[in-house]
């Protein structure tokens, strides 16, 4: 057992250690000390995954609470993808920010916490995970000691207090209807049937999860916050942390309430029409990249829900799971890519208006041509991930017929508004601005942003390999 | 076999665009150079490939297939359709690209335009040649995306700029329609593979098919501005001329009516019908408007859109080949006008017809050139435009006599706003500005003959066997419309006379005042200058409804929750004691928000689940 | 028990919760003293000194330390107060947990001493 958590007993290793560090050496060396533990420890646990997920093999590590199996690699490699990312992004950012050390401390946290809830099949381990990688998040968004990082800060935790409280709230009436808080279990006692308490249960646990996935109406907080957070953080917040609510969502509603799926699915479909439409018009209107970025993440998230409530269809299943499966995926990099070039470009410019970033495509080269790959993919044009995936989930939708295909077709008119202002932010950046001066690009930032831009481009070229490994992930999911 | 290299055809520009993006800036001419270069290896290897299609017919290729799905084989379809219009891309591209040699030289820009343009030919051609429908919408919406990119080249024109978004924005209701005739073919048919819809065609439900042609039919509305969505093209004018004559008038707006050419056996005779009348309205309403205009550009585009709704006319009325040879002629004698207008405007510095007068004298080949395109398009014999108008006249005539008064009265209105431009420009008393003009360069007046020859010559392909040749692109091909009658050639001929003569009566020897006529009919000329009132529709649709219901959600989100805090948060700029109140007040309203939308969801879950 | 009779107690607590202050309130608003108010009556009572600011004034932030590590070692006592009763019958592999557990907030409180978490009002100084 303890070979297959090595992973996670690397990152808590090197958490704890490094809480340990801070208190024995000087800031700024510790800190880059910290950075490269960090950074070390990450890669080391994202080669031990990749390596397990070459076996392919399902293991039930402690009956009923912990399973390691083909979809929880999948999210595994995802988080830890990303964290290498924004630690390696981190080591310029912490140094000009002057953050300590205590910032990859909660970084290996929220990292460790979201890779237990991977692997949860229990609600009450699962809601410990949560709640472990969240608090951590917490004090990450407030890291900028002003008043936005304050604001971001507060924001952040009191809606994630409350939505705690929802998700603890339908937790315990799904316990007080199984007496269990085994997904399994819950499944064996709820059948098909579909009381009243149990719909509760639903609602409240969409509700509590809504808002870490900021689906309209419980996104109001992720502007706010994107903005006011350091963008590293901002990347690893929506890039990752959100990516684990949907992770608790597909694994309760598709373990635990299978016979309740007409319900939920039709919720989803309900918040997936509010997300992205909200989401998209929302982002048209943005001054300000974080903000728009933000809206475009609820945009997003919106796209996942579809394919969610396509779960519903008589349809295959996993390919409507598979695509939102790779659309969390590739909306990860891409996602956190865009935010990580935000932070670059803050090396050489004050402001995070869009306009503050006209000529930056001869400012910082490197940098402008990586968001511009990563916006288009978010755009969703051909042989970029974003186009794949999305694609993915139109095709579900559409091959599940019916009502379905409205949704499809509402999320091609959304991808179509949205080109809009992604185009918007290329076009400031080659095409306005009159002289500017060669800034030099952060090196590690800009290691992080070709990594994530050859992945983004990759998957959009060559998608076979990321689809198969997206549909037997999914697929995992439905086998009991 | 050189068919089979044929899908290297785009590849040429698609490397050309990538080169000067990334070293164009080093480059003499911003890459220009190598833009031409490019383009004209292109040419030379569709002239190779259409000379393959003349002698052995259509070539397919398999392709290669896209993450594992038949649906994203994409590989190449060279039948006579796509011949005629990889002819038209890659020989009128080339020569405009040679133009711009000259006309864009000096242009702070330059580099960013020729990889633009370089990429926009690209995607023009992979739109010509592409087997899959996803393939063609790739490339549709690149080439949309580049014809929004260079009608705002000039960015810093406000004028360009909003013009551009107008023409984004517009063609995008078009592309919608596609996408969706797209599903509705991958639904029906299973494939997308052209040859393979094709095939199936014939065994689809009548109701499914006029659907799906109709939706791809609006694909083609917006791309080929026609009626009602052809406001954007005169807008679009505020790009360099260049690239009007490139996109605005030789290939992209042609895409719409190749689409409809290309997915032809999908049509049934209902969705044909209202092909037909869109085409014949738009034709009608853009010619009238053309003959009031006294912007130069604006009347050339708005003769574009006209003629563009005479393809789709045609097309529409069965007159399959006449479409298409029209298509052919139109690309030379339009693609020739924007030229020559280009040089003018060069040489005068203004887009206003009344500030230019009897140019003719500083500018003789320029106005040869001129008076070449608008013989052709006038339609008066022999040049081009008169044989290809023929042939839809009597096409349109075996089909419905309302609809041949309508063109009848287009094809007056043609002549008369053609020739209205030529006489007032090129001849009577200098102007102030004409003193001034002087001949264009070398490199701008060789494109001009070169596409003079073409608008002169380019008619007598009929007598060749091109009709023949283009229904050859079609399984079932529609009877090939008899060809025109005597009386309908007449009445063309006398038509186009008469539409001559009363421009020169007007403004050549000026019997009939101008001015008079306007003041009779002053509610017509009002409306015409308005432009029926459209485009206000337009806008006022656009900032009403769709600008207020997004900042009205903003409102939502933003002024009633954020607008306390960053209102009154800048008046208190850094107290923080105020800020803590305010933020706390703040959150809480995030939080009545949160609980709002668990009641919205228990209010559903209460309908569908039965009793929470 | 059949779940309508588990929500049955907890209604029955609502209920309770309830008319508890609701009743108090109200006896009270009977036993109360005639209102003669005055502007002395309206101030904050704090130790019988005069209020001299509003109450909402930002605390020292040790406060808070203080309460986080007070916090931490309550818990610590919940936890550890059960696994003594019955360590005997769990055996050795729960013991090793409590110390893997003892040596995180361990490192906790080292982390808070170094940082000077325990240092009262260290700024002032």
């Amino acid at each position: 057992m303890l070979a297959e958590l090595l992973p996670e007993i690397l990152l808590i290793g090197a958490a704890l250690l490094l809480v340990l560090l801070q208190g024995f050496c000087g800031r700024d060396a510790c800190a880059k000390l910290s950075g490269y533990i960090s950074l070390a420890a990450c890669g080391g646990a994202l080669l031990l995954v990749s390596l397990h997920s070459g076996a392919g093999v399902e293991r039930v590590l402690i009956p009923e609470i912990i399973k390691l199996d083909a979809f929880s690699l999948f999210f595994k490699l995802l988080f830890l993808t990303l964290s290498f990312l924004v630690i390696l992004g981190s080591l310029d950012a912490v140094k000009r920010y002057r953050m300590g050390g205590e910032y990859y401390t909660m970084l290996l946290f929220t990292t460790f916490g979201m890779l237990i809830a991977s692997m949860a099949v229990d609600l009450a381990v699962l809601y410990i995970a949560v709640e472990l990688a969240t608090i951590s998040t917490f004090a990450l968004a407030a890291f900028r000691k002003d008043r936005q990082g304050a604001e971001a800060g507060v924001k952040y935790f009191v809606i994630g207090a409350l939505s705690s409280a929802l998700v603890l709230f339908g937790i315990s009436l799904l316990y007080g209807i199984a007496g269990s808080t085994s997904l399994t279990a819950i499944a064996e006692a709820l059948g098909s049937s579909s009381g009243p308490v149990a719909s509760l249960a639903v609602v409240f646990l969409i509700a509590g999860f809504g808002y870490k996935i900021a689906a309209v109406p419980f996104h109001m907080w992720a502007p706010d916050t994107y903005q006011g957070a350091p963008s590293t953080v901002t990347a690893f917040l929506a890039g990752a942390t959100k990516k684990m609510a949907f992770l608790a969502l597909m694994r309760i509603f598709i373990v635990a309430l299978p016979g309740l799926v007409e319900s939920w699915a039709m919720l989803f479909a309900v918040l997936a029409v509010l997300t992205m439409t909200v989401g998209n018009l929302v982002a048209l209107v943005q001054s300000n990249i974080k903000r728009m970025l933000a809206y475009s993440s609820v945009a997003q998230a919106g796209y996942v829900l579809v394919a969610f409530a396509v779960l519903s269809s008589k349809a295959d299943l996993t390919l409507a799971a598979g695509a939102a499966l790779l659309h969390m995926f590739v909306h990860a990099i891409m996602k956190g890519g865009a935010f990580l070039a935000v932070a670059a470009a803050g090396s050489a410019i004050a402001g995070r208006d869009i306009s503050d970033f006209a000529g930056l495509g001869r400012r910082m080269p490197v940098t402008a041509f990586t968001l511009s790959i990563f916006l288009l993919s978010l755009a969703g044009i051909p042989f970029f991930a974003g186009f794949v995936s999305k694609f993915l989930i139109l095709m579900a939708s559409v091959s599940a017929g019916g009502a379905y295909i409205a949704l499809g077709v509402l999320l091609v008119i959304n991808s179509v508004i949205s080109l809009y202002y992604y185009a918007k932010v290329i076009r400031v950046m080659y095409f306005e601005g009159g002289e500017v001066h060669r800034a030099e690009e952060p090196v590690m930032l800009v290691a992080a942003l070709v990594v994530s831009a050859i992945i983004v481009l990759y998957v959009g070229i060559f998608p076979e390999s990321a689809i198969q490994l997206a549909k037997s992930s999914a697929a995992s999911l439905f086998t009991p | 076999m050189v068919a089979e290299y044929s899908w290297l055809i785009p590849v040429f520009p698609l490397a050309s665009f990538v080169l000067i993006l990334l070293f164009g800036g080093r480059l003499r001419e911003g890459g220009g150079h190598l833009a031409v270069a490019a383009v004209g290896a292109s040419m030379l290897l569709s002239l190779a490939v259409i000379s393959h299609v003349v002698r052995f017919g259509s070539y397919e290729s398999r392709g290669i297939s896209w993450f594992g799905s038949e649906a994203f084989r994409f590989g190449v379809l060279v039948d006579p359709l796509s011949a005629v219009m990889l002819f038209v891309v890659s020989f009128v591209g080339f020569l405009i690209v040679v133009y711009s040699l000259g006309y864009m030289h000096g242009d702070p820009g330059v580099q960013r335009y020729y990889a633009e343009i370089s990429l926009f030919i690209a995607s023009m051609l992979s739109l010509v040649i592409a087997n899959n429908l996803v393939f063609m919408f790739i490339s549709w919406e690149l080439v949309g995306l580049c014809s929004y990119l260079l009608i705002g080249y000039w960015y810093r024109k406000p004028s360009a700029a909003s013009a551009a978004k107008k023409a984004f924005l517009v063609t995008r209701v078009g592309d919608i329609l596609f996408l969706a005739g797209i599903l509705v073919v991958y639904r029906e048919f299973g494939t997308l593979n052209l040859s393979e819809v094709f095939e199936l065609a014939p065994g689809v439900a009548t109701a499914t098919l006029t659907l799906a042609s109709l939706l791809l039919f609006g694909g083609a509305v917006g791309k080929s501005a026609q009626f009602p969505l052809h406001v954007w093209l005169p807008d679009a004018m505020e790009g360099p001329t260049t690239v009007s004559a490139l996109i605005h008038a030789a290939t992209m707006v042609k895409a719409g009516v190749y689409l409809v050419a290309r997915m032809y056996p999908l049509f049934t005779p209902e969705s044909l019908h209202v092909v037909a009348w869109i085409g014949g309205i738009t034709a009608f309403i853009a010619a009238s408007m053309a003959v009031v205009m006294t912007d130069l550009k604006r009347v050339i585009a708005y003769s574009t859109v006209s003629h563009l709704g005479f393809m789709t006319l045609a097309l529409g009325v069965g007159g399959y080949a006449a479409g298409i040879f029209h298509l052919l002629n139109h690309s030379f004698f339009k693609a020739l006008l924007f030229l020559s207008a280009g040089a003018v405007l060069h040489a005068v510095h203004s887009q206003d017809i009344r500030d230019m007068s009897g140019l003719w004298r500083r500018m003789p080949v320029t106005g040869t050139a001129f008076f070449i395109g608008a013989w052709s398009l006038s339609g008066l014999p022999p040049w081009s435009g008169f044989w290809s108008k023929d042939e839809i006249m009597a096409a349109v005539h075996s089909y419905s006599t309302p609809l041949f008064w309508l063109t009848a009265v287009t094809a007056l209105l043609s002549a008369v706003y053609i020739w209205r431009l030529f006489f007032i420009v090129f001849t009577g008393r200098e102007s102030e500005q004409a003193k001034h003009a002087h001949e264009a360069p070398l490199v701008m007046r060789i494109p001009l003959i070169i596409l003079s020859l073409g608008a002169l010559f380019s008619g007598f392909v009929v007598f060749a066997g091109f009709g023949e040749f283009v229904q050859g692109a079609l399984e079932h091909a529609p009877e090939a419309a008899e060809h025109a009658s005597g009386s309908v050639m007449l009445l063309s001929i006398l038509l186009a006379a008469t539409g001559t003569g009363l421009a020169a009566l007007t403004y050549y020897r000026p019997v009939i005042s101008a001015a008079r006529v306007r003041r009779a009919l002053a509610p017509v000329h009002t409306l015409l200058v308005n432009r029926y009132y459209l485009d206000h529709l337009y806008y006022f649709f656009a900032t009403r409804v769709v600008a207020d219901s997004a900042r009205a959600l903003r409102g939502v989100d933003e002024f009633i929750v954020d607008g306390t805090v960053n209102g009154t948060g800048r008046a208190a700029v850094c107290s923080g004691r105020k800020l803590r109140l305010l933020q706390s007040g703040v959150v809480q309203d995030y939080a009545s928000w949160v609980l709002a939308g668990a009641f919205l969801l228990l209010v559903i879950a209460g309908l569908i689940g039965g009793g929470v | 028990m059949s779940v309508s009779e588990a929500y049955l107690t907890v209604g029955i607590f609502v209920l309770v919760g309830v008319l508890f202050p609701a009743v108090t309130i109200f006896v009270a608003s009977l036993l109360r003293r005639p209102a003669k108010p005055e502007p002395g009556k309206y101030l904050t009572y704090e130790c019988s000194v005069l209020p001299f600011t509003d109450a909402r004034i930002q605390h020292n932030v040790e406060y808070y330390m203080y309460a986080l590590l007070f916090v931490l070692f309550d818990v610590e006592t919940v936890f550890l107060y059960p696994w003594a009763m019955t360590y005997r019958s769990f055996g050795i592999l729960a013991t090793a947990e409590v110390i893997v557990f003892i040596g995180i907030l361990a490192l906790g409180l080292v982390y808070a001493w170094k940082k000077g978490a325990l240092e009262w009002m260290k700024g002032w100084r």
